[in-house]
């Protein structure tokens, strides 16, 4: 009986961490001025995949080094990241400090046309892909914008938050074919990223505590 | 060597790939000049085989790393949905359609596809319609808009899209798309935009507007410059600028809006100029009501890095407004008013005419599948016709945006002419009759403006005759909403250049602010004129008279119309404000369509009223059998009901009107000469105005017009209906001018001779009477209701209406002559000013107790039996109404006496013309289900009784006052979607509208109410049968009616509100016992009781074919109440769509209804 108690007084204790911890995780925080960044991009695949990279097509050597997450048989995007890592680098020729990037692969929380249920159990299937993933590399910014591959990779930053590893900075951009409403991987991380960004005043409205910075894809 | 790609990104989209390459794909894509295809196909199943023929040649592949190449080497991409694609296709500046994969995730593809549509960008489609059988390849006219798109070099404008919906719709409403698109695009516009020929045209206009602005021209002309008129409106300059910095003038909103930011920043900049508080000068300054001047010119000056020049006077070198060095100059003309227009350089003006020929050309072509053949003999026509009287051309080329009719008859044509090509000679008729071009009206295959625009040497200022169309119908609209304005932008009407003078045919154009003159176009001099409104009379009146008869004198054949809204106005000018406006209101609130003519002249009845016409609320309905026998009978619609009962009317008329038209060979003959035998029925609706009216009021308008042009055709040179349409905000005060109006319909002439029924409200039965005399040509009839015919027609409700106050006892002098008619005519306008103040307050005042006996009286010494049948009959009318108006029914049932109702009764059976004054108290609601009983009872009488079970509800509203459009916004914002916003507002495109109102409509008419009403009256009636067909003789008849008539005067006196129920049904009685008698008597084996779904005020005499439709009606009406603001449209869409099939077929009534269901295949695409 004492020890059912105690559990469960452990329990509660852990949940009120647990709260206390996303609180202080999720809510406002001061902003190191920094030389560089860990980036985190999950690239997701095909149309999410050309977005995220047109929108680190424009992010500067700051923003180094570069690790791309992508779905495993995901040979399209993972090219496409070549060229396009492979480009800038020829355009910075002069400089030697090109950014370095690197490619991981964890396997798709959802396939397209996936039915949702099942896509609850392949996502916690490729969580137990990201979670180790994220805390190897231990980024400073998590930049995703919305496939389905980036809520394991989000909820597990935030797990290195909630634990006290790192305070990892989630930026959710919803992809610009979201005119009108959140996707789903939209829905569940508008919550826990730390800047959500939309890309149509519509969304905007709707979503007041969003971020609307015009079409920045 | 063109390529057309085809990408579905990572995924897979197997409907697009296999669509794509299907045949009938390949082929539109070869015959648009594609020769090359390649397919990006992802993961999908369908991979195509590779090709290559010497003509055409297939790629297919999977992945490759970047598309890049492909998109870039593309003349077309057609893609999914994708934000990737999307997004490099358009960064690549290629036309882009896109296909919504609707499979995926909360289909997510659309909402990108939609928006990016919206801000023009692509094309987009879905899957679904791709697939779908439509005999339009829905594939087909986005590719055809896609070569549109290719054929203007401008790499900013990827596309731009529509969505589709369904098939028959599909064109019309890409065509109304492509049109907005046109004329609001900018990079379209850059081309389009300047006139050649337009500018003489332009001159013209200008020249008898205001020589300042013709000098104007000719200054610049002498620069070789050409002055772009730009619309006349607050936000001219932003327009101006707009177009002149983007080659569109739809973003003048923006440029305002950057404006007041700017200014806001740099405020002490510009503060200093302003007196009073800057912050309000700037708010004022952001509504689009406001205009700008040299203060905007400074900050748009400064925000667009552009210097102003400005022509101010003729001869005069132009002023740099700014000065703040920058290159590139905008160049502009301003007038004393305060007014800005565009200055663009001859050159420019060329170019752009050839552009928008070319444009118009393959909107034509491929688009709207126009034969090239009859495209370029069109032309050819219209500029060898412009070159004979040049003026003519011209100045249409300036003016035909203010003719009302020519964009709602371009589409309407258009889409006619796409739809089949059966259709199509049919509706260029249409749009030639329309056109009214004088020299070869029937050789004319397009509308004045399309052809303007089909014209490389013409440039057709688009958007101002679109701004120019809009604004009449807001001024439109306005004038009904607020009165004041008799005389609508667009009527026709008559003017005098001096008094005394002759009179020619005109539209207004304007109208002063002062209201002393307007501006019209006067049709044989093909100028503009500002006449005072002392030299304008309506349509078909002579000369000297006020107006109120139409004389038919002009073609002889014409029936003269005289709308309520015209003689409001004559009468008005010496009505104090206070009485208009409550002659307005009455008129608004009701619609009263008066009469229907046939003229050959189309240009006889204002147009307004024709448009009214269609709607759906046309008092006289022509039945025309096709054995020649045309039955007359008025229907007498309980005013009341008309509203949320009358629905149904509009269409079941329309649809009887056009059938008539067709039987006819010569509607003409059919119905004046009495050739024959031939009755016409006429049925005199009263409208009653929905609640809704104001609010769907503009959308009614517009539709009006569309239906006026989808009649055209059907009419036919010869023929054209009027109606006017009396709206009562007042419904009490006005209830009687309705009534009056019905009595206008025309009788039966079994034997060579019309009798006119004319339906005496309380109040005017004497003035019917008076018309009825007056329109008597043919002395030959008896009574007074006899008219020789035409002239019958004519039935001026108008007077009825205002005279009825005045209770003038016309009717005594039995068959009068013509002249006669004119004298009286002349009296009533005056005692209508006098009655008219005294109408609107105090009808409630009336006493229809009195009427009631005197004229049961008659009609019982005539026929006792009858009374006693209708009196059971009656009882069974009653309860219906219980639902819609309690109060109704109270009358009727307490019988305002039992005696009331026994006199209604034996008044019924009786076959006098006399329609019962179905004055209904307004506050009243009319029962729908109470009308429906009343019309079957009507039709019970008839010999044969063939009601059909309710055919499907059609698909549109029956209320003029579009109250039972739906009120959903999902709708209104779809109409928006259409590209109603461009121009905020300043574009209407009817025929947009009409897709999606009937859409609306369908779903909703299923459910039937009213079956519970209708089994009930017909027991009952059935024993009446033998009794009425009896055969009275027609003097019997016509002593009948002289009875009714003297009886009337009485009538007159009843107070609308308690009374005039009981009337109504005694209204319904009796026509169904005229009905009877006439048939009996003259042999109408044809005329079968078709119970009119408006109830009470039907007549039974309609056709069988007729009947099935109305029954249709029935069904629906108690479904269309809940709509009130829909009705208008319908009709509209009846004319436009349906009226070529109409005119085929035997039994046009059903005909129109079972095409009419084509809307239902829309789908609401929101």
């Amino acid at each position: 009986m004492l020890s059912i108690l105690i559990l469960a007084a452990t329990a509660a204790g852990l949940v009120i961490l647990l709260f206390q911890r996303l609180w202080t995780v999720l809510g406002p925080h001061h902003v190191t001025p920094r030389e560089s960044l860990r980036l985190l991009i999950v690239a997701g695949s095909g149309g999410h995949t050309t977005e995220i990279l047109r929108l680190v097509g424009s992010l500067s050597n700051a923003y180094s080094p570069r690790h791309y997450v992508i779905a495993e048989s995901d040979e399209m995007s993972a090219k496409k990241i070549h060229s396009l890592e492979e480009l800038s680098r020829a355009q910075n020729d002069s400089t030697t400090e090109y950014p370095k990037y690197h490619l991981h692969r964890i396997p798709r929380s959802r396939e397209v046309r996936q039915s949702w249920l099942s896509s609850v159990f392949t996502t916690f299937y490729s969580m137990w892909f990201s979670f180790p993933l994220v805390l190897r590399i231990k980024p400073d910014l998590v930049l995703c914008n919305g496939p389905g591959t980036c809520v394991p990779i989000c909820v597990s930053a935030l797990l290195l938050g909630i634990l006290g590893v790192k305070k990892v900075i989630i930026v959710y951009v919803e992809s610009i074919c979201r005119v009108e409403t959140l996707s789903l991987s939209g829905k569940i991380l508008r919550h826990l990223s730390d800047y959500f960004i939309v890309q149509w005043p519509t969304l905007k409205e709707k979503y007041p505590k969003s971020v609307y910075l015009g079409r920045i894809v | 060597m063109k390529r057309a790609f085809v990408t579905v990104g990572t995924t897979s989209f197997d409907e697009l790939v296999a669509r794509v390459v299907a045949n009938d794909c390949v082929q539109i894509l070869e015959s648009l000049g594609y020769n090359h295809l390649v397919l990006q196909v992802g993961r999908g199943t369908v991979v195509p085989k590779p090709f290559r023929t010497e003509s055409f040649t297939l790629d297919v592949y999977r992945y490759k790393d970047s598309l890049k190449e492909d998109l870039q080497q593309a003349d077309l991409v057609i893609s999914h949905a994708g934000a990737g694609s999307c997004l490099e296709s358009l960064e690549k500046g290629k036309p882009l359609v896109v296909v919504v994969n609707e499979k995926l995730m909360n289909n997510h593809q659309f909402e990108l596809a939609k928006q990016l549509h919206k801000e023009g960008h692509l094309f987009y489609c879905t899957c679904r319609v791709l697939s779908c059988p439509a005999p339009v390849s829905l594939l087909l006219v986005l590719l055809g808009s896609a070569k549109i798109l290719q054929q203007l070099p401008s790499a900013t404008l990827s596309c731009f899209g529509y969505l589709p919906t369904q098939a028959p719709v599909l064109v019309a409403t890409a065509y109304s798309y492509l049109h907005s698109v046109f004329s609001s695009f900018p990079p379209l516009s850059t081309f389009l935009i300047i006139p050649c020929t337009m500018q003489k045209g332009w001159k013209k206009y200008c020249g008898q507007k205001s020589l300042n602005e013709a000098s104007m021209d000719e200054y610049l002309g002498s620069l070789g410059l050409f002055r772009k008129v730009v619309a006349k409106d607050a936000s001219c300059l932003f327009r101006a600028i707009s177009e002149q910095l983007f080659h569109s003038q739809i973003h003048h909103l923006q440029i305002r809006r950057a404006c007041v930011s700017y200014m806001k920043e740099n405020q002490q900049a510009f503060e200093s100029y302003v007196e009073g508080s800057f912050e309000k000068y700037l708010e004022r300054l952001g509504d689009p009501k406001e205009s700008a001047g040299q203060l905007e010119l400074k900050a748009l000056s400064l925000i667009y890095n552009r210097d102003f020049i400005i022509y101010r006077y003729p001869g005069k070198p132009p002023t740099q407004v700014t000065d703040n060095g920058f290159e590139d100059k905008i160049i502009l003309c301003y007038s004393n008013n305060g007014h800005y227009d565009s200055v663009y350089s001859k050159e420019f003006q060329s170019t752009a005419g050839i552009c928008q020929a070319i444009l118009y050309e393959l909107l034509y072509k491929d688009v709207f599948v126009v034969d090239e053949e009859t495209l370029k003999t069109a032309v050819d026509l219209f500029r060898s016709g412009s070159r004979r009287n040049k003026h003519h051309a011209l100045t249409a080329s300036v003016e035909g945006s203010s003719d009302q009719k020519s964009s709602t008859e371009d589409r309407t044509e258009e889409a006619a002419a796409c739809s089949s090509a059966a259709s199509t000679p049919e509706g260029n008729k249409q749009g030639t009759e329309r056109q009214k071009v004088p020299e070869s009206p029937s050789k004319m295959l397009f509308p004045y403006k399309v052809l303007k625009a089909l014209d490389p040497e013409i440039y057709r200022n688009v958007e101002f005759d679109a701004w120019l169309d809009s604004r009449k119908e807001l001024q439109k609209s306005e004038c009904v909403e607020y009165g004041g304005r008799y005389y609508f932008l667009g009527d026709k009407c008559q003017v005098c250049m001096e008094s005394g003078g002759k009179y020619y045919n005109a539209h207004i154009q304007e109208i002063d602010n002062d209201k002393s003159s307007v501006v019209v176009f006067i049709e044989e001099f093909a100028e503009r004129h500002s006449i005072p409104l002392a030299h304008v009379r309506p349509v078909n009146q002579v000369a000297l008279l006020p107006s109120w008869n139409a004389i038919p004198i002009r073609n002889g054949r014409g029936y003269p119309t005289i709308t309520g809204g015209y003689f409001p106005e004559i009468v008005m000018t010496d009505m104090n404000m206070k009485q208009r406006k409550k002659m307005f209101k009455k008129f608004r609130g009701k619609e009263i369509y008066m009469t229907m003519a046939y003229s050959r002249g189309d240009p006889l009845v204002p147009s307004r009223i024709q448009h009214s016409m269609h709607y759906g609320h046309d008092p006289l309905l022509y039945y025309s059998q096709t054995a020649g026998h045309i039955l007359s009978s008025q229907h007498f619609y309980p005013q009341h009901s008309s509203q949320r009962q009358g629905r149904g009317y509009g269409m079941p008329r329309d649809s009887s009107h056009l059938i008539s038209k067709q039987n006819l060979p010569n509607p003409k003959v059919g119905f004046c000469s009495g050739s024959g035998r031939k009755c016409c029925q006429s049925y005199d609706n009263v409208s009653y105005r929905s609640r809704s009216f104001r609010r769907s009021h503009r959308q009614m308008h517009c539709m009006n017009k569309g239906c006026q042009y989808g009649f055209a055709p059907e009419n036919g040179v010869e023929e054209t209906v009027t109606f006017y349409a009396l709206e009562e905000g007042n419904e009490t005060a006005y209830s009687t001018l309705p009534n009056n109006g019905g009595p206008t319909t025309m009788v039966p002439a079994t034997s060579g001779y019309c009798v006119a029924r004319q339906g005496y409200n309380s109040c005017k039965p004497p003035l019917n009477s008076g018309d009825s005399n007056d329109h008597c040509d043919n002395g030959g009839y008896h009574g007074d209701y006899l008219y020789s015919s035409e002239q019958g027609y004519e039935t001026s409700s108008v007077y009825t209406t205002t005279v009825s106050t005045a209770n003038l006892s016309l009717q005594d002098s039995g068959p009068s002559s013509v002249p006669q008619d004119t004298v009286t005519s002349y009296n009533y306008p005056q005692k209508v000013l006098e009655n008219s103040a005294a109408i609107a307050v105090s009808w409630a005042s009336h006493v229809p107790v009195p009427v009631i006996p005197n004229c049961a009286g008659d009609n019982e010494a005539l026929r006792t039996s009858d009374i006693s049948s209708q009196n059971a009959i009656q009882p069974g009318f009653v309860p219906p109404p219980a639902q819609g108006s309690p109060a109704y029914l109270e009358p009727s049932a307490a019988g305002a006496a039992g005696a009331a109702a026994a006199a209604a009764a034996a008044a019924a059976p009786v076959a006098t013309p006399v329609a019962a004054p179905l004055p209904l108290p307004p506050p009243l609601p009319p029962p729908p289900p109470a009308t429906l009983e009343a019309g079957d009872a009507s039709g019970f009488p008839l010999p044969p009784p063939p009601p059909p079970p309710p055919p499907p509800p059609p698909p549109y509203s029956y209320d003029p006052s579009g109250s039972d459009l739906p009120q959903d916004t999902k709708v209104l914002q779809y109409y928006f979607n259409l590209g109603l916003q461009c121009y905020h507002h300043n574009y209407w495109h009817p025929m947009v509208y009409m897709p999606h109102v009937q859409q609306q409509l369908q779903p909703q008419p299923q459910p039937q109410p009213q079956p519970q009403p209708q089994p009930q009256p017909q027991p009952q009636p059935q024993p009446q049968q033998p009794q009425q067909q009896q055969p009275p003789p027609q003097q019997q008849q016509q002593q009948q009616e002289q009875v009714h008539g003297e009886s009337y005067p009485d009538c007159t006196e009843q107070p609308l509100v308690d009374q005039s129920a009981p009337q109504v049904y005694s209204d319904v009685v009796r026509e169904d016992g005229t009905q009877a008698d006439v048939s009996t008597n003259d042999t109408f084996p044809i005329a079968d009781a078709v119970p009119l779904p408006h109830g009470a005020v039907y007549y039974p005499v309609m056709t069988d074919p007729y009947g099935s439709p109305l029954l249709g009606f029935d069904s629906y009406v108690p479904v269309a109440s809940d709509y009130s603001s829909i009705a208008m449209w319908h009709p509209v869409n009846a004319a436009c769509g349906a009226s070529a099939q109409i005119h085929g077929a035997m039994n046009p009534g059903p005909i129109g209804y079972m095409l009419l269901p084509n809307s239902p295949h829309y789908t609401p695409q929101n």
